[in-house]
């Protein structure tokens, strides 16, 4: 009986240690995924077709724009790396001031960003002449980015030298905003798409008067100055790209007139008031300082409004050719840096963004009217009241405009910013306007000279 | 003791069922013992884990923070920002001033873009001038204001309303010639979730940052209330706690640098939820067991004790007298202990059994052979009284023969019957030969020839009674009867070294050698009530030994020699 006793022990024993070592083993095994939900974003991976086995890869993504516009593409992002878990996007942005300063200066270090948001016009020239973006054209061709449909005016627009360097998120015209309530509570007739020159002034220096408020937003010359050339019949570059394309500095000094005219008569505030201004949000108009802002994109309209709180309307910038000065722009072309590690996968991402329709759900018209007919159709039948404001105008000026410049030589940058410094000194009365005119002539020819 | 004794006086179905219970109830709780243990270490081992996390997590943010706040440092005593806060004295600006603030402003941008996670760069100045780089967010001024009293220029740390924006604030001084005039604040505000998509995006846990048992950052959505992180409560350095009905892990590390405190979150649900399931599945398994337990120590005690009390019912049965009946239940199969037990008393049973009915059949034989000697010895009593009254008769009418014959035969007959000890002296035995020779001389006259030849003082030896009258008797039967001439028949007795030896002789027809072997194998049965030789030579045997005895010498033709060894034995 003893003896029994001891083996059943023995056989206890065993099974006890048999039984706990089974209980080790299961415990390590849990920790190994160390959460439910880690365990799920497998599943989620495996279940991808090719989630699971790809490598686990970061793209950087830079663009500019209002905190709006940041809140929506970061949503975007989460749309994506949810679509892509082995994907994870770090988002760099910035408001437009700075932005550039920032990518020349991650130029540089050769260091862009895999996607980068480049400018169509003089910056996007100006990196494409510096070899710093990847041709997309091969993407396009092997299918990775579907341009199908798409139409070929607004693909040209990416292209610089014949390479496609920049596929547009969407096209946009310059707007001159206004807000009908106050012009309504002031009794003055707002902007029609057929106002001059001189209604513009007459507009704004009525609505001075009569509220004491600024009448107009100030118009920083880069946009503006571009567009008047182009009412005039003329551009600012020549065609070959190698010198201005007005012969006649009067053009010049009648435009720093008529601004400058404005702000000394209190119509329109100075650069001091301008340069405090701290991003779309806190634009004049949307404070409700000013009824009349003629700087804005078509795109931005949506901000404004939601920053304003009011409805905003929109009419085509001024002048008896405006039908001439007004173009469709590509706006905010999706680049990839020459030195990216990973084009494939920041194509894919572009194509992705180009092409979904929930993409456009999230961002509206802030990015421009989608590229994609497909896209647009989609979207046409639930859009917003403000996003169909937007769109019926950009059909507009589809219809009543000509088109873009594209001769930006890569100096084009270089040569605006001193038409700003310039127009600055101007304002504050350091030069007259005719001065102001010849010295922009000399500056922009010791540019091209160079 | 008392337990001792109580599980004494158990029966042993009760002993093993206790048993089986007392060994089940040790290993279960050896079980839970060895589970807990496990789950404790392994509990240690995560917590282990989520610290080193911690720690790097920690590690990275105080550098980021360090970072900020020596960028703080430079952007307060930058000779462009002090110069341009300092000259700031109205709101009316000429081209130098906007010149001026350009710069200003574009010195304050390049700081704000140092660093991704910096969401703005905002500078107040004493003529209530707000200049922001980056993306404002709201500062709630009397708040900071109060929070900066007192602080001479030190950075402070406070978080906006809004989470996951923790802000950077210092009062500018002038440092000019030490003049610490205060020429303004600036808040540097770091957005939170930026910071930690930027160094620890890939990590699956979840942190939050407190500072003052506030909560400044937290991701993922985690509702977590401040009231758990009391230091009591994380005094292991972790604590499980459950939240919106998950568990986590919670482990804490005040940071080095600043007064914030960083707690993670690792999801504990699993484990906790695993945990449960083990200890359910083993309760079960206990219960499970102990039925099982129940009902097989039961069996097996009832496999033990059915036999024994079988064994128990017999053993009463032969208590009582009853020996017979004792195969009854008698189990066929089975090699165990109690099985050969029940053999064991099976042939223990049988051999009494036998041995009762060995002893009976013996003293039936006893008493009847008691019975038949006492028939016996009335007879020659009888006999020779009846013979001594015919010896006196016939003297009295002088008939001498048969006077000589009765008295030969009485004397033979006392002589026979009167001497009871084994061993008689040769002269004794010899009186008996010498009465049986003078009745038979009287039977067969001239036929038998008889001589006895022996050496003097022969006769005081001892021999076994009867020991030579039956060889005679033999030899007259043997011999005498077969044949027609006149029989010799002689005794011989000498010493012949240290043995007596006794020779018995006749002329008869001899015996021949296959009567005589199988006379020694006692195949052959003596005639009549006579003892016959084999009988004699046993005798001898038993009494000297195996060196002596009786020899039979086989002269066929010329008759038959006994010879009968044996020692001298005085009295």
């Amino acid at each position: 009986m003893k003896r029994f006793l001891f083996y059943l022990f023995v056989v206890l024993m065993t099974l006890l240690v048999a039984c706990s070592g089974d209980d080790v083993e299961t415990g390590n095994e849990e920790p190994s995924d160390e959460s439910t939900e880690e365990s799920n974003e497998n599943e989620e991976q495996s279940n991808d077709q090719e989630g699971n086995s790809e490598e686990k890869i970061t793209l950087r993504m830079s663009w500019w724009g209002s905190q709006n516009r940041h809140d929506m593409t970061n949503e975007i992002i989460d749309l994506y790396e949810e679509k892509n878990p082995h994907i994870t996007i770090q988002a760099e942005f910035t408001g437009f001031d700075g932005y550039f300063e920032k990518m020349a200066a991650q130029a540089s270090g050769n260091n862009l960003p895999d996607i980068m948001q480049q400018n169509f016009g003089e910056y996007v020239n100006q990196y494409a002449s510096q070899d710093l973006l990847e041709d997309l054209g091969p993407y396009v061709e092997n299918g990775t980015i579907n341009l199908e449909g798409v139409s070929e005016t607004i693909i040209e627009s990416g292209k610089v030298d014949g390479k496609l360097v920049g596929i547009p998120t969407g096209t946009n015209a310059l707007v001159a905003t206004y807000l009908p309530n106050a012009f309504e509570e002031a009794g003055i007739e707002p902007p029609t798409n057929d106002w001059t020159w001189e209604d513009y002034v007459n507009i704004a220096t009525e609505y001075h008067e009569k509220t004491g408020d600024y009448g107009v937003r100030l118009a920083e010359p880069g946009n503006m100055f571009e567009y008047y050339v182009r009412e005039k019949g003329l551009s600012l570059f020549n065609e070959d790209g190698t010198g201005l394309g007005y012969d006649d500095d009067k053009l010049l000094e009648d435009y720093f007139t008529m601004v400058k005219g404005l702000i000394d008569d209190g119509v329109s505030p100075g650069y001091d008031v301008i340069q405090q201004i701290k991003g779309l949000e806190d634009e004049l108009i949307v404070r409700g300082e000013t009824p009349l802002d003629p700087t804005n994109w078509s795109n931005q309209v949506g901000t404004i409004e939601k920053a304003a709180g009011e409805p905003v309307e929109m009419a085509v910038l001024p002048g008896e050719n405006n039908d001439q000065g007004m173009f469709l722009k590509p706006s905010m072309l999706w680049s990839i840096g020459k030195n990216s590690e990973h084009k494939e996968e920041a194509a894919k991402f572009i194509n992705f963004f180009t092409n979904t329709v929930a993409v456009f759900e999230i961002i509206g018209s802030d990015r421009g009217v989608p590229i994609q007919p497909g896209v647009r159709e989609a979207l046409l039948p639930d859009l917003s009241e403000l996003d169909q404001k937007v769109y019926d105008y950009v059909d507009y000026v589809s219809e009543n405009s000509s088109p873009a410049d594209s001769n930006f030589p890569p100096e084009a940058s270089e040569v605006i910013s001193h038409l700003e410094d310039i127009d600055e000194m101007v304002m504050y009365g350091q030069m007259s306007p005719a001065e102001g005119a010849a010295q922009f002539r000399q500056n922009a020819e010791s540019v091209f000279g160079q | 003791m008392n337990i001792r004794k109580t599980y004494r006086h158990l029966n042993i179905r009760d002993k093993i069922f206790t048993l089986s219970i007392v060994l089940l109830v040790i290993f279960t709780i050896t079980r839970i013992a060895t589970f807990n243990y496990v789950t404790s270490m392994y509990e240690e081992r995560i917590y282990q884990e989520s610290s080193n996390t911690l720690e790097l997590f920690s590690t990275i943010l105080d550098n980021e923070l360090q970072k900020v706040e020596n960028l703080s440092f430079q952007i307060s005593t930058d000779d462009t920002i002090q110069r341009y806060l300092d000259s700031r004295t109205s709101d009316l600006i000429d081209y130098e001033d906007y010149m001026r603030r350009t710069s200003f402003l574009l010195r304050l941008r390049s700081y704000a873009f140092s660093e991704q996670y910096l969401s703005s760069i905002q500078i107040y100045d004493k003529q209530g001038g707000n200049y922001l780089s980056g993306f404002g967010s709201n500062v709630e001024r009397e708040r900071m204001a109060s929070l900066l009293k007192g602080s001479n220029g030190e950075n402070i740390w406070f978080h906006s309303e809004s989470e996951n924006k923790i802000m950077a604030a210092r009062i500018i001084r002038k440092k000019e010639n030490v003049l610490l005039d205060h020429l303004g604040i600036l808040v540097i505000t770091i957005d939170m979730d930026q910071l930690m998509n930027q160094w620890v995006a890939l990590s699956p846990n979840r942190f939050i940052v407190t500072k003052d048992q506030q909560v400044i950052y937290r991701n993922n959505n985690l509702d977590i209330g401040v009231r758990l992180f009391t230091k009591e409560k994380l005094r292991k350095g972790y604590a499980i706690e459950t939240v919106n009905n998950h568990d986590f892990m919670v482990s804490y590390k005040p940071s080095r640098y600043s007064n914030l405190t960083y707690y993670n979150f690792l999801p504990y649900d699993y484990i906790t939820d695993q945990t449960a399931w083990i200890n359910k599945v083993m309760m079960f398994s206990f219960l499970f067991m102990l039925l099982i337990t129940m009902i097989l120590s039961k069996k097996a005690a009832s496999l033990i004790t059915r036999p024994l009390e079988g064994l128990t019912r017999k053993m009463k049965k032969v208590q009582k007298g009853d020996f017979t009946g004792t195969h009854i239940a008698m189990d066929q199969h089975g090699q165990d202990e109690v099985s050969q037990l029940h053999v064991n008393f099976q042939v223990m049973m049988d051999r009494i059994n036998k041995l009762i009915k060995e002893n009976y059949e013996k003293q039936l034989i006893i008493k009847e052979t008691e019975y038949k000697a006492l028939q016996a010895q009335v007879n020659p009593h009888f006999l020779y009284n009846t013979l001594d009254s015919i010896n006196w008769f016939a003297r009295i009418h002088k008939q001498e023969k048969i006077s000589m014959l009765t008295e030969s035969l009485a004397h033979l007959l006392r002589n026979i019957l009167s001497k009871k000890e084994p061993l008689i002296t040769v002269d004794d035995e010899l009186d008996i030969v010498k009465d049986y020779m003078t009745i038979q001389q009287h039977r067969f006259r001239d036929r038998l020839h008889f001589s006895l030849d022996y050496e003097i003082g022969v006769g005081k030896y001892l021999i076994p009674k009867l020991t030579i009258q039956p060889m005679v008797e033999n030899a007259i039967q043997h011999a005498l009867e077969q044949m027609l001439e006149p029989c010799y028949i002689s005794v011989t007795l000498k010493k012949q070294n240290n043995l007596l030896i006794i020779m018995i002789e006749d002329n008869g027809p001899g015996i021949d050698i296959e009567t005589i072997s199988d006379i020694f194998k006692g195949k052959v049965k003596s005639k009549g009530s006579g003892i016959g030789i084999y009988n004699i030579h046993e005798r001898i045997n038993l009494m000297f030994g195996t060196a002596y005895g009786v020899q039979v010498d086989n002269t066929m033709d010329k008759g038959t020699r006994i010879k009968i060894t044996l020692p001298f034995m005085d009295k």
